[in-house]
Formats: C-alpha cells, sequence, structure tokens
C-alpha cells in the first residue's frame, strides 16, 4: 500500500480518538477516585473498630484489676457489695469487648470463657464470709489474676493490631493520594493536549472539552475533600485516644506529642517539644532508655517494647508501657514512634502481688519462700558469709489451745502482738520470718553462739509476757532451736536443723533454748520411727488396757477402776506410758487410742458390776485435750455406751490441761450434756502442770485428783499441800481424790487431809484387763480396814 | 465499540456510587408494650424510696431536697414498659423493661432553662443527651430483664440508657450508657 492521503473521515476521527481517550481517562480516574475513597473509608472503619476493642478491651482489663483490688482489700470491716459491684461490672466489660469482635473470632471465645469462669465462682460465699476463709480468698485471687492476665493478652495483642491497622491506613492513604496526584497530572496533560488538538478544530470541541475538564476538576476537588476527611478522621482519633503518642528523632528529640500526655504527665506540649525525651524521664532510667533509643535508631522498621518511667510536673512517676517503632525511613514521620500507656496502676498491683506472695498477709512478716530465698542468696553469696549465717526457729507453746477458745481472730491478734514483739529482739540485718502457723524464724547475720544464744533467751522472755487479746489476758510460751554456720548445707537444711533443735527444746520442757547438735538428727529420725510404729500398733490393735482401782478410803472398797493405755511391742521394751501418750498426742494418734480406751473399758465395766458386791462399780477413762477440741465427743461416749450397755453414771471423765479449755463454750456446753446425763467429770493432776483453780471454777467437775507429786511436799507448821488443796476441793462442794499412794505414809497423809479415796501402787499396780475381776472379789473377801485405817 | 466501553464503564462506576451510598431505611415507630401503667399521673413526684436508693437524679430540678432518689419500686411505680433494643455493644437483641427517659425527667420537674441531662455510671463513664432528644424520641431508662427481673449488673443494670430501634443513626453508640448511678440535669 502506498501512502494514501488522508480520507476526511480519518482526519475527522482523529479528534473523536482524542475525545474517546480523554472522556476514558477521566471516567479511569473518577473510578479510582471512588475506589479510593471506598478504599479508604473501609480502612478508618477498621482503625475505628480496632481503636474500639482495644478500648473495650481496656475497660475489662481495667474492671477486672479493680476487682482483683477489691478481693484483696475485702476484710470483716469493709462493704461487701463492692465486690458484687465490680465483679458485675467487670463481666459487663467482658462482655462488651466479646461484642466488638465477629461471632467467630478466637477471641470471643476466650472471652466468653473468662467470663464463665468469673462467673462460676462462689463469690455470694466469699462477700458473706468477708475475707476471713484465707484459703477462699487465695483461690479467689488466683482466679482473678489468671481472668486478668488473660484479658490483658488479648489487649495487647489488640493494641498491636491498632497500631497495624492504623500505619496501613496513613500509608493506604499516602498511596491513594500519590495515584491521585499521577492521574490527575496525566489528566491536565492530556486535557491540555486535547484542548490543543480541538483548539485547532472547533470552538464548540474546545468549550465541551473545557466543561468536561470543569466537571472533572470539580469531581477531584470532591475526592480530595474526601480523603482530607478521612486522614481528619484518623487525626482525631489520634487525638481523642487515651494512649500516648510521641514521636521523637533518632536522637530521641520530641518532635510531637498527643494531647494524652499532658494529661498523663501534667507537662505542657510546650515544655516537651524540641526537647530530649531522656529529660522527663526518671534519672536511674536515663542511661538505660538512651542506650535503648541508640539501640532501635540503628534499626528502621523495628519495633520494641520498652518502659518509660516518666517524671510528672508534681514530682511523681508514672510508667508508660511503650511500643516504640523505627519509622526513620518514613518519609512523613523520619523519626521514632512512641505508642504508649499509662500502667502505673498496673505496676503498682503487680508489685502487691509480688508482695503477698513473699509476705504473710496477717503479720506482714517475710514468708518461708523469702527467708528461703534470703538465705539461698546468703549462703550462695561469695565470701565468708555462710559460715556466719544462722536461724532461730520460735514455736509458740499453748498458742493452739488460744485459738480454740477464744477463736480464730483471738489467735490472729496473738500471732500479730507475737510479730511485733519479735522484731523488737531483732538487730540491723536480721530477718524475722512467719513459717506458717505459729511457727516463726529468724535469719541471723553475723552472730556468734553466745549473741544467737542471748537474742533467743530474749525472744522466749517477750514472748513468755501476758498478751491481751480480744479482751483476755493469755499467756504462752515459745520454744527456740537455733542453727548457726552450716559447713555447706542448703538453707531447706539449716530450717530443717533449727527445726529439729526447736523440737528438741520442746521436749525437755517448755519455754526453752536449743542448740542444733548433728546428735539431734538421729534422735529426731528414732521419734519418727517410733511415731510410726505407734500408728501402726494402734491399727493392729496392739494397744492395751490396764485397770488401776481407786478406792473409797470411807466404804474402803474400790468404786472406779482407772483404765490405762499401755503399748508393749512384741519382742522389744515397752514404752513408758508417758512417752508413748506424748508421742501419740504429737500426731494425733491419741484420738484413736483414746477412743479404743474407751469402748474396751465400757465393755469391761459392764462385766465388773456383775460380780457380787460391784453393782456400782464405775469405770475412769482420760481424755485428752485433742479428743475434745476434735469436737462431738459427747456422741461417741453416748454411742459407746449404748454398745456396751453401761449406764452413763457408771463413767466418769478424767481430763487434764489448758486453764483455757474452761473458756471455751463449745467444750463447757459437751461438758454439761455429759453431767446431765449421768457421767462423772474428775480434773487429772490438780496441782502439776496446767490444771489450775480457774478450770475448777470455770467447768463444774465433779472430783478432783491431787497430783502424785504433791503427796511428797512436806510442809511445816501447818499440815500438808495435800490438806491445803483438799480442804479447797471439799469447800467447792468436790469429791477429793489422792493419786500416787506408794507407802503407807503417803496413805496417812491422804487420809489426814480427809480424802475422799485414793489410788496408787500401796493399794494395787494396775492390773491387766483379766485379772480385775480376781482382784475384785478378793478385795471383798478381805477386810481391809486395818491396811486402810492405820499406817503400818 | 468506543461508546459500548464508556458506557459499560459509566454503568459500573453508577453501580459502585450505588453500592457505596445506601438510603437510608424509613424509621418505624418502635414496638412498645405497656407491662405495667403508671402508679400515679404522669409529672407527679414519686413517693420517697423506702429500699435501697438504685439511681439518683440531681441538678436543676425542682424536687423536694434538690435531688430525687429512687428505689426499684419507685422506677416501677412510673410504669413499665417493654420493648426490645439492638445493643451495638454486645450486638445482641435484648428484651427490655422500663420508662421512657423524658416520663423519668418530667416527674423531677426539671427547670425551663435545662438543656442536658449528664449521665454517669458506676465506673465513671459519663455521657450528656441533650433534652430536647430525650423529650423527642424514644428513648428508654432499662431498669429490668425481659422476664421482669432486676436488671443484673451484668447486663448493665441497675439502670441503662438504650435507643429505640431506629435511632441507631442518629446517636452513637457512645451514648448508650450502662450502669448508671447518677443522672444531673443541666
Amino acid at each position: 500500500m502506498t501512502a494514501v492521503p488522508e480520507s476526511r473521515w480519518a482526519r475527522l476521527a482523529r479528534p473523536r480518538v482524542l475525545i474517546t481517550a480523554v472522556v476514558a481517562v477521566l471516567v479511569a480516574t473518577v473510578t479510582l477516585i471512588v475506589l479510593y475513597s471506598f478504599l479508604l473509608d473501609r480502612m478508618s472503619e477498621q482503625v475505628e473498630q480496632a481503636q474500639a476493642r482495644s478500648a473495650n478491651l481496656s475497660n475489662a482489663d481495667r474492671e477486672v484489676q479493680m476487682l482483683l483490688q477489691a478481693v484483696i482489700r475485702l476484710d470483716p470491716g469493709s462493704d461487701p457489695a463492692e465486690i458484687d459491684l465490680h465483679r458485675g461490672v467487670a463481666i459487663r466489660q467482658i462482655v462488651v469487648s466479646a461484642g466488638a469482635f465477629d461471632a467467630d473470632d478466637p477471641q470471643v471465645r476466650e472471652l466468653q470463657d473468662v467470663q464463665a469462669q468469673l462467673q462460676a465462682f462462689p463469690w455470694d460465699r466469699f462477700a458473706a464470709d468477708r475475707g476471713r476463709d484465707e484459703g477462699l480468698r487465695q483461690a479467689a485471687m488466683e482466679l482473678v489474676t489468671g481472668c486478668e492476665k488473660r484479658v490483658n493478652l488479648l489487649r495487647s495483642a489488640q493494641e498491636k493490631q491498632f497500631y497495624a491497622v492504623t500505619t496501613a491506613s496513613l500509608s493506604a492513604n499516602q498511596r491513594g493520594q500519590l495515584a491521585l496526584a499521577t492521574l490527575v497530572t496525566l489528566v491536565l496533560g492530556l486535557g491540555a493536549g486535547g484542548i490543543a488538538v480541538v483548539l485547532r478544530r472547533s470552538r464548540s470541541d474546545v468549550a465541551r472539552a473545557y466543561d468536561a475538564l470543569k466537571g472533572e476538576v470539580a469531581e477531584r476537588r470532591l475526592a480530595e475533600d474526601a480523603l482530607r476527611a478521612s486522614e481528619g478522621r484518623f487525626r482525631s482519633l489520634v487525638q481523642r485516644a487515651s494512649d500516648l503518642t510521641i514521636v521523637t528523632d533518632g536522637q530521641g528529640v520530641v518532635t510531637y506529642v498527643s494531647p494524652a500526655v499532658e494529661k498523663v504527665t501534667g507537662h505542657r506540649p510546650a515544655d516537651v517539644l524540641d526537647r530530649s525525651l531522656l529529660a522527663h524521664v526518671e534519672p536511674a532510667e536515663r542511661a538505660a532508655v538512651a542506650t535503648a533509643i541508640t539501640l532501635l535508631a540503628e534499626q528502621p522498621g523495628v519495633v520494641r517494647t520498652i518502659e518509660l518511667r516518666l517524671c510528672t510536673l508534681d514530682g511523681r512517676v508514672r510508667s508508660i508501657e511503650a511500643v516504640c517503632r523505627n519509622l526513620v525511613d518514613d518519609p512523613d514521620v523520619r523519626g521514632l514512634v512512641w505508642n504508649g500507656r499509662d500502667v502505673t496502676e498496673r505496676r503498682a498491683l503487680e508489685s502487691e502481688l509480688s508482695h503477698r506472695a513473699h509476705h504473710d498477709p496477717l503479720t506482714g512478716l517475710p514468708n518461708r519462700a523469702l527467708l528461703l530465698a534470703r538465705l539461698h542468696e546468703t549462703l550462695t553469696a561469695p565470701g565468708p558469709g555462710g559460715d556466719r549465717i544462722g536461724v532461730a526457729l520460735v514455736d509458740l507453746d499453748g498458742f493452739k489451745s488460744v485459738n480454740d477458745t477464744l477463736g480464730h481472730p483471738a489467735g490472729d491478734e496473738l500471732l500479730q502482738a507475737a510479730a511485733r514483739r519479735l522484731l523488737g529482739c531483732l538487730r540491723k540485718n536480721d530477718i524475722a520470718a512467719r513459717l506458717g502457723g505459729d511457727e516463726f524464724a529468724v535469719m541471723l547475720h553475723d552472730q556468734d553462739r553466745a549473741q544467737a544464744l542471748t537474742m533467743a533467751r530474749r525472744i522466749v522472755d517477750v514472748l513468755h509476757e501476758p498478751f491481751t487479746v480480744a479482751g483476755h489476758q493469755v499467756t504462752v510460751g515459745a520454744s527456740v532451736g537455733v542453727v548457726l554456720g552450716t559447713g555447706g548445707g542448703t538453707a531447706d537444711d539449716l530450717l530443717r536443723d533449727a527445726d529439729i533443735a526447736m523440737y528438741v527444746a520442746k521436749k525437755t520442757g517448755k519455754g526453752r533454748v536449743e542448740v542444733f547438735e548433728p546428735d539431734m538428727r538421729i534422735q529426731a529420725s528414732h521419734r519418727t520411727r517410733l511415731q510410726q510404729e505407734l500408728a501402726w500398733a494402734v491399727e493392729r490393735g496392739e494397744i492395751e488396757v490396764v485397770y488401776q482401782p481407786i478406792v473409797d478410803l470411807r466404804t474402803q472398797r474400790p468404786e472406779l477402776m482407772e483404765a490405762l493405755a499401755r503399748w508393749r511391742r512384741p519382742g522389744q521394751p515397752a514404752v513408758p506410758p508417758d512417752v508413748f501418750i506424748a508421742l501419740a498426742e504429737e500426731s494425733g494418734t491419741i484420738n484413736k487410742i483414746g477412743h479404743e480406751v474407751l469402748q474396751q473399758a465400757c465393755r469391761a465395766a459392764r462385766e465388773w458390776r456383775r460380780l457380787p458386791g460391784y453393782a456400782d462399780l464405775g469405770v475412769a477413762v482420760n481424755v485428752s485435750v485433742h479428743q475434745i477440741l476434735a469436737g462431738g465427743l459427747v456422741d461417741r461416749v453416748v454411742a459407746v455406751l449404748g454398745e456396751a450397755g453401761l449406764p452413763p453414771t457408771a463413767l466418769a471423765l478424767e481430763i487434764t490441761e489448758s486453764a483455757a479449755l474452761g473458756d471455751s463454750e463449745r467444750v463447757a456446753a459437751e461438758f454439761t450434756l455429759l453431767q446431765t446425763m449421768g457421767v462423772r467429770l474428775a480434773v487429772d493432776d490438780f496441782g502439776a502442770g496446767y490444771s489450775s483453780l480457774g478450770m475448777l471454777t470455770g467447768l463444774d467437775v465433779d472430783s478432783l485428783k491431787i497430783d502424785r507429786s504433791l503427796l511428797d511436799f512436806d510442809t511445816t507448821r501447818r499440815g500438808s499441800l495435800v490438806m491445803a488443796i483438799a480442804e479447797l476441793g471439799h469447800t467447792l462442794g468436790l469429791r477429793v481424790v489422792a493419786e500416787g499412794v506408794e507407802t503407807p505414809g503417803h496413805l496417812h497423809r491422804a487420809r489426814e487431809a480427809c480424802c475422799d479415796a485414793v489410788q496408787g501402787y500401796y493399794l494395787s499396780r494396775p492390773l491387766e484387763g483379766d485379772a480385775v475381776a480376781g482382784f475384785l472379789t478378793g478385795w471383798a473377801a478381805v477386810d481391809r480396814r486395818a491396811d486402810l485405817a492405820t499406817p503400818a | 465499540m468506543d461508546t459500548a466501553v464508556v458506557a459499560a464503564v459509566v454503568a459500573a462506576v453508577l453501580a459502585l456510587t450505588a453500592a457505596c451510598g445506601s438510603a437510608p431505611s424509613a424509621a418505624s415507630p418502635p414496638a412498645v408494650t405497656v407491662v405495667r401503667p403508671p402508679d400515679t399521673p404522669a409529672g407527679s413526684a414519686p413517693a420517697a424510696p423506702t429500699g435501697e436508693p438504685v439511681l439518683t437524679v440531681s441538678g436543676r430540678i425542682a424536687a423536694a431536697g434538690g435531688a430525687l432518689r429512687l428505689d426499684r419500686a419507685g422506677l416501677d411505680a412510673m410504669g413499665v414498659l417493654q420493648m426490645t433494643v439492638d445493643d451495638p455493644w454486645a450486638k445482641r437483641r435484648l428484651p427490655l423493661r422500663g420508662v421512657w427517659l423524658r416520663d423519668l425527667v418530667e416527674r423531677a420537674r426539671p427547670d425551663a432553662a435545662a438543656t442536658t441531662l449528664h449521665v454517669t455510671a458506676l465506673d465513671d463513664y459519663q455521657v450528656d443527651l441533650a433534652l430536647a432528644d430525650v423529650r423527642a424520641q424514644g428513648i428508654l431508662l432499662a431498669t429490668r430483664t425481659g422476664d421482669g427481673a432486676d436488671l443484673p449488673l451484668e447486663d448493665g443494670g441497675p439502670t441503662r440508657v438504650v435507643f429505640a430501634d431506629g435511632l441507631a443513626e442518629r446517636f452513637s453508640p457512645d451514648l448508650w450508657i450502662w450502669n448508671i448511678r447518677t443522672i444531673e440535669v443541666r
């Protein structure tokens, strides 16, 4: 084909092609603008949604923290409705937080699970109890702490999400603007080209193109307005957010602060801008933050979480958890962006929780965990510290009965007072801790044996001074075990050895101090083994019951047989009764032994009462404090009597110990009930140890047994001590029994004192069960008047 | 052919535009049932509370003592309505019972110059509601659940402000305030 001159149509078609191209480009521009505004709309929707989620979770987290604080605070003096309020509001915020996610998001399931856990806890019981049950409080704290952690985890994840969406939205915005600018330039270029072409063609074409361009420009302006609007929306978002946003350059000089910065720190933006961020960081943290900034500034695009402790205008310090992002390469930022969140309250709560984990809530002293940690630190510290370290383990004597008789609040009060006194005995570097129950420990720093002993004795003395708790004056004692130096032992070894020494101190008499010796460890293991054997012996029924008669001095006939427990180990030496009873009381086996003895004695007594002349014979059974405090004594006695077919009047219970017993209303009520049934009560070992006058008046007993040790007391002018006590007993309307009558002299003294009955080797040794019937019939056959009337 | 392309593009743009802007749906009046008519005529002062007050209205009102304390019985005595709303926060359709906020406010007898209700929640969240909106719109103070139980804290109790269907466009979800403690007329 040769060059053909352009046809008229072809010439005409050129402006048409141009116009079509211009229109197409215009349409494309409009489409893009619409698409971008659509996209930006969606973006800012996402930003808003992410912010709403983050804010809701933040609220939920705060409310769960408030609940935790309420749980910690709850005590008998506070309003339990607070628990209800914070639980309710916290759950509401959790529901709302879940509502901000789509139904099938994993966060919803997590939040629902947290909600279910919070709802399942017995809050009513906890609130009604007002924190008295430390176990329940512990459970509540664990539950709420767990929930708080989970919510907080969701919150921080969501905040990262919010940050990412915001950044994405910003860059989309930028890309949109860039694309728009390119297209507009293109359109303008094309438009100008079109105009130039069309100008040559016709005026009307120009007018049309101009109109089209005008329309396009108007459209573009609209679209730009839309863009600006959505950008403005983002800005206002940042302005409104309660989180702090700070932008610094690579050296940490502040170039932008969000309004929240002033709200949190009190510093006006003008005082912060263009200065180093470090100026507002707590002086002690400055070096660390400076290093963090330098490191971060070297790595564009990297994100780090940095904790900033900012000084406020009024001199306080706020903890800000900041997510810091290096956007040095971003042309719009050219710096580090800090998105921070005020976590001061959270940190305070965390330190409170850690304090609680390491301290005893009652006395405020360090607990076992913290003491062990300190011991460990000192023992493993370089230098000669380990040999100069000691532990004094302090155990209160008689604390349990205060707790049991005056109630737990009184016991708590006593422990608090004891802790205060203990602290008063310490030297500068010593640490006192409460190990649990009535056990305290003191870590002794750099003390020699003499110093340690002096301190331990002081502790014993100050704790023996009377305490006033719940309006009562009570006296307890303390036994102290001391261990010094270690020879390479661990913290646990130290505590265990101190415990063994304390144990020896307690055994050899209360209110004593013992220093640990390696021998003690062997004795301690011997003791443990004996306790184990005793428990087995009880299981196998190897505890025997023997009976010693109590003889009425008026009728000169046995009136009661006292049942006594004996432990005979086959093939081994018998364990003396006082030793194994003490063992049994320590391990609690005494309850089983006591019950066993009661059963056997009642059955035996029923048989003896069939013997001629012994229809009124009774049986006396010892009851330990353990059995009384365990409760249900009346029920057990009634059951045993019923089973044995023995009338209650044939039973006498012998009790010892503890002046405080008389103060317990429950114990008094049980004894009164037993007496109403006809069971007799006797105070055993009167005049020795714990049995006291207070017990005689506090409990309405029937008789008292004068302790054997008193028979040996010779008093000078006006008769014996036995006589004085017998007179006292008679004045109170009690029967008086002299125990431990082993010689004619003892018997004489008992008669002289007008005792009503006597018991002891002089009359009869304790008898095996099957020997009793023989003894009784033998006694009846012989006239003992002479034996009993006159001393040999 | 050019024309066809242009037409297609224009059609696409039109379709997009249409998709972006959705026409607002016509608001139908909220479906409300009366569970219990008011005990006393509208606008009269409620009786002094005998139970534990759950809501206090204060500020520019003519009520005796400058504050109106309401217990549950006092709230119920204003009449109980039942309505179902869309909770934009919990994303749930929720049947609730309560009293029109306007009825409650009228009983507190606000000043002629009062313009705003400043509502504070137990967690110190606060919102301002324009009195004109409260008077003109279906804004309910919910006091009970759909089955008549006291509104528990977990569901936003003791009282909460909810908006009738169709008002979502006009009122931001931020105005849905729950766990309300006080209403101050300003």
